[in-house]
């Protein structure tokens, strides 16, 4: 008998987020692994995930999307990450934030999900610039958005919250952003 | 100084300028100082900026929770209103974005920088701000170096960051944090 390797095929696909992803989403950000690179409590305070998702849906008003990322050829694993958005400036760029279940990373799916998402907000819907904040030591998110195609554009100092509980506790972030060509 | 009592902030008393919280008496000015035809192409207002812009501005700068202000620069030598200076907080409560422009009969005497500098001293000291930004378009170094004056850092090129009249700029993104 021979073994032999069966090609990992990710088939991403960015589900827009609704009431029933509750579940699966407290428990995405309920591994440490995850919560530790946003600025969510662990465990996230069901008022911050309230927060958060309060502005979902609100596209007139904040401009705020979200999505639950799932591979189609691995069905059972449910939702693998999520991805979401918000419109800033004069609406004309777009500020992401992602993050892939510690079991599924190493597999590309980070820069899957936001390649996918700066495909969709540059060439479908209009956006001039997507852009991202990252800490300088969370290496496996520039990674990310290396491989995405974003470029560094700077490190801007005392510019992201590290915790919402502490809001005074501000972090330097690198500002990473890709445009429209 | 409580913030709902900033309407003037006189932080250095030997400055040529003072900054007034935009009111009814200046509306006019500042309508005139927003449509400047020497001016009004750097702002991301209209050409024929609204006077119903410029009031809401005013009521949205009066409230203190709103935490955007607009001031005028009154310059103390002769009372004149020679520009304005705005602030607005951005991504966070604890950042403060300014914007500044001065009559283009009045500059080149440093009322930019030292409005800049007044507002700073009122974000960190009396606001609690982290941190004060500005963006700039490259091409404007008059203003990039006021907040270099100002003791501002250039922390980066932004590419598209700024949309006005429908075209997009780069912009350098120079902020000054709290010491």
């Amino acid at each position: 008998m021979s073994l032999s390797a069966r090609k990992l095929q990710p088939a991403l696909e960015l589900v827009p987020y609704e009431p029933s992803h509750r579940v699966a989403l407290e428990l995405q950000l309920s591994d440490a692994r995850v919560s530790d690179w946003l600025p969510f409590a662990h465990p996230p305070e069901r008022a911050e995930i309230d927060h958060m998702l309060g502005e979902v849906g609100q596209e007139a008003k904040g401009g705020f999307q979200f999505w639950m990322a799932e591979d189609r050829n691995r069905p059972q694993a449910g939702f693998i990450g999520a991805i979401g958005m918000q419109a800033t400036g004069y609406r004309h760029l777009a500020q992401l934030f992602y993050w892939v279940l510690p079991d599924f990373q190493c597999c590309g799916y980070g820069t899957e999900m936001v390649r996918l998402l700066r495909e969709t907000l540059l060439d479908d819907w209009g956006y001039a610039r997507a852009q991202a904040l990252v800490a300088p030591d969370n290496h496996a998110s520039i990674r990310v958005l290396e491989k995405a195609g974003f470029e560094r554009e700077g490190l801007l100092r005392r510019y992201f919250i590290r915790k919402f509980a502490n809001p005074d506790d501000l972090m330097d972030v690198y500002m990473y952003a890709t445009v429209k060509e | 100084m409580t913030v709902a009592a900033a309407t003037s902030i006189d932080l250095a008393p030997q400055a040529n300028i003072q900054l007034k919280l935009l009111e009814e008496a200046s509306l006019a000015r500042f309508i005139e100082l927003v449509r400047h035809p020497a001016i009004n192409p750097h702002l991301p207002f209209a050409p024929d900026f609204p006077e119903s812009q410029a009031r809401e501005m005013m009521s949205v700068s009066a409230n203190p929770q709103s935490g955007c202000y607009a001031w005028m620069m009154v310059a103390q030598q002769d009372l004149r209103e020679v520009g304005v200076i705005t602030a607005m907080p951005v991504f966070h409560a604890g950042c403060l974005q300014l914007g500044y422009w001065v009559d283009a009969a009045c500059q080149g005497r440093g009322y930019a920088t030292l409005a800049v500098r007044m507002a700073c001293a009122l974000a960190f000291e009396h606001l609690g701000m982290a941190r004060v930004q500005a963006q700039v378009v490259p091409e404007n170094t008059a203003s990039a170096r006021v907040l270099q004056k100002a003791g501002f850092e250039r922390e980066g090129r932004l590419k598209a960051s700024h949309r006005l009249n429908d075209a997009l700029y780069d912009t350098d993104l120079y902020a000054k944090v709290a010491a």
